[in-house]
């Protein structure tokens, strides 16, 4: 900005907050999707809320995860069981065992709600 | 070493990637307005269906198989390309993009190089959902030859862990990058059937009678890099056509499409910062209906000085068109070429006109809000407002990755 005399802030500007660069990691391998249903209401995501997925991240207990079961993509939490067995949790719909049948794609780190 | 990575099925595979409940069943992409097969899954593959098929005539045995057809969504195509070039280019030192979904990367010599490539395939699958194979030689020829072995295989192949004299012998000519048919039919009466032939052609006689192209195959062949191009040239010429999904008889439809496919290789143009010395205009009507009348024409302009300018080429085209038009046709395709083509910023000044500082700002515009917003945000007004003579394509899936009405859902 041209002004009369040199503006103090000069040499201190920062760029502007881009919300790619803090909820997209890896562009590549992000994908954007649509919650459906209340299983996951317990952790604070709900029917119409955008996922933000990431298939390169590691899933880890605790992540909520995307995965294919039972020929549709299915939003969980990825549980460990004491004996080490993994399954996937939500609310009001059945616990999945994580087997051949189930495959994790994506583990999603943000989910994004348009305020009523 | 060279890697090629080639995706499997690439349409059909993206196609699969956002619908789990497609595993394992046959998938086919059908070609612009929903003619021809151009991709199968390996189940659709497997069960006797094969690229160039009508679709009308595999319809009714696809949906008995459990099979299901998509039209081409290019939109989604281009975006997992982009993504898997993107992943290709963080994990090698150079990638030169061949086409859609094929690279070839280039490494420097390496122990466990075999290792790496399985890497790299793991990497792009998780990823993406998109299956890949990775052929790798020491040339390109060799490792496209290496990735059509792979596919037999766990995906992975380099030449150095088999017995290639062996593998070329049972591998056809007439199948090896850069013989097309002409020079297949060639090489089969002089005795060269298959790659082993070719291998051992000698090379003052490839040089003789395979042009240098043919040459430098065989010398590919015998391991030593001679195929150009680490850095694709842009293109020469640019064409922009495609058949109407109906035959088509009023000008004003023909003046629209002409626009259209114009504005499109225009884009191209640009995208490469060429100019077009010459634009060249084709009619042509369905010579496949011996019922119809037939007609087939076409008209080139010079265009002087060499031309970038949408509003002006776009112009030729529809005048072209016009020359050309004659009453009483139902026509099937028309094409717009742009040829003659030089970068736009070391053309040579005309010595008689000067250009116009007001259609270079116009057009510098242009290119950024479709830039920013996307191609076609601007088009031209000629081409027309929802035309019903533009590509069938009634089997299209939403464009998952870049709608935000489309994206996938989780329950």
């Amino acid at each position: 900005m041209e002004t009369g005399f040199p503006s103090p802030a000069q040499g201190y500007e920062g760029k502007p907050l881009d919300l790619n660069a803090l909820f997209v990691r890896k562009p590549s391998s992000t994908y954007f999707m649509r919650m459906r249903g209340r299983a996951l209401e317990l952790v604070g995501i709900r029917d119409g809320d955008l996922l933000i997925a990431d298939r390169s991240l590691a899933p880890k207990p605790e992540s909520v995860v995307i995965a294919e079961y039972g020929g549709e993509f299915v939003c969980r939490v990825l549980k460990k069981a004491i004996g080490g067995a993994y399954r996937l949790t939500g609310s009001g719909v059945p616990p999945i065992d994580v087997d051949e049948g189930v495959s994790i794609v994506a583990v999603v780190p943000f989910s994004v709600r348009r305020l009523p | 070493m060279i890697l090629h990575v080639d995706c499997n099925s690439f349409y059909a595979s993206c196609e699969r990637a956002f619908r789990p409940d497609l595993a394992g069943r046959p998938v086919v992409v059908l070609s612009n307005n929903d003619g021809i097969l151009v991709a199968l899954s390996r189940e659709a593959k497997a069960a006797g269906l094969a690229r160039g098929d009508a679709y009308f005539q595999v319809r009714d045995r696809l949906a008995a198989i459990g099979g299901v057809a998509f039209s081409s969504n290019y939109t989604l195509y281009a975006d997992m390309s982009r993504r898997i070039h993107d992943i290709l280019t963080g994990l090698a030192p150079a990638v030169e993009p061949y086409s859609i979904d094929e690279s070839f990367l280039f490494f420097p010599p390496l122990e466990g190089i075999a290792e790496v490539a399985r890497g790299i395939k793991r990497t792009v699958e998780t990823e993406t959902g998109i299956p890949v194979s990775i052929g790798i030689a020491r040339t390109k020829t060799l490792s496209k030859i290496a990735n059509k072995l792979a596919k037999k295989g766990n995906g992975v192949l380099s030449v150095e862990e088999i017995d290639l004299d062996a593998a070329l012998a049972v591998y056809p000519a007439a199948d090896v990058w850069g013989i097309g048919p002409r020079y297949a039919a060639f090489l089969t009466e002089r005795g060269v059937r298959t790659a082993l032939d070719l291998k051992r052609y000698p090379p003052e006689l490839a040089r003789k009678n395979l042009t240098l192209k043919g040459y430098g195959t065989v010398r590919e062949l015998n391991g030593v890099p001679a195929v150009d191009a680490l850095v694709p040239k842009p293109k020469q010429n640019i064409v922009s056509s495609r058949s109407f999904s109906r035959l088509v008889g009023t000008l004003a439809e023909l003046e629209e499409a002409a626009a259209e496919y114009c504005l499109e290789a225009v884009l191209k143009l640009r995208a490469q910062r060429s100019a077009a010395a010459a634009l060249g205009v084709s009619l042509m009507t369905n010579r496949f209906r011996e019922d119809l009348p037939q007609y087939r024409n076409s008209v080139v302009y010079g265009v002087a000085p060499p031309s970038a300018y949408a509003p002006a080429l776009v112009k030729l085209a529809i005048r072209g068109v016009r020359e050309l038009y004659r009453p009483g046709y139902r026509y099937q395709k028309t094409m717009v070429h742009l040829l003659d083509l030089a970068s736009d910023e070391r053309r040579q000044a005309d010595l008689f006109t000067e250009e116009d500082p007001r259609e270079r700002a116009l057009m510098a515009c242009f290119d950024r809000v479709n830039g920013r917003y996307g191609p076609h945000t601007l088009f031209i007004g000629a081409q027309g407002i929802g035309k019903d003579w533009s590509m069938k394509r009634e089997l299209l899936s939403p464009a998952y990755t870049t709608e935000p009405e489309d994206l996938p859902e989780a329950r």
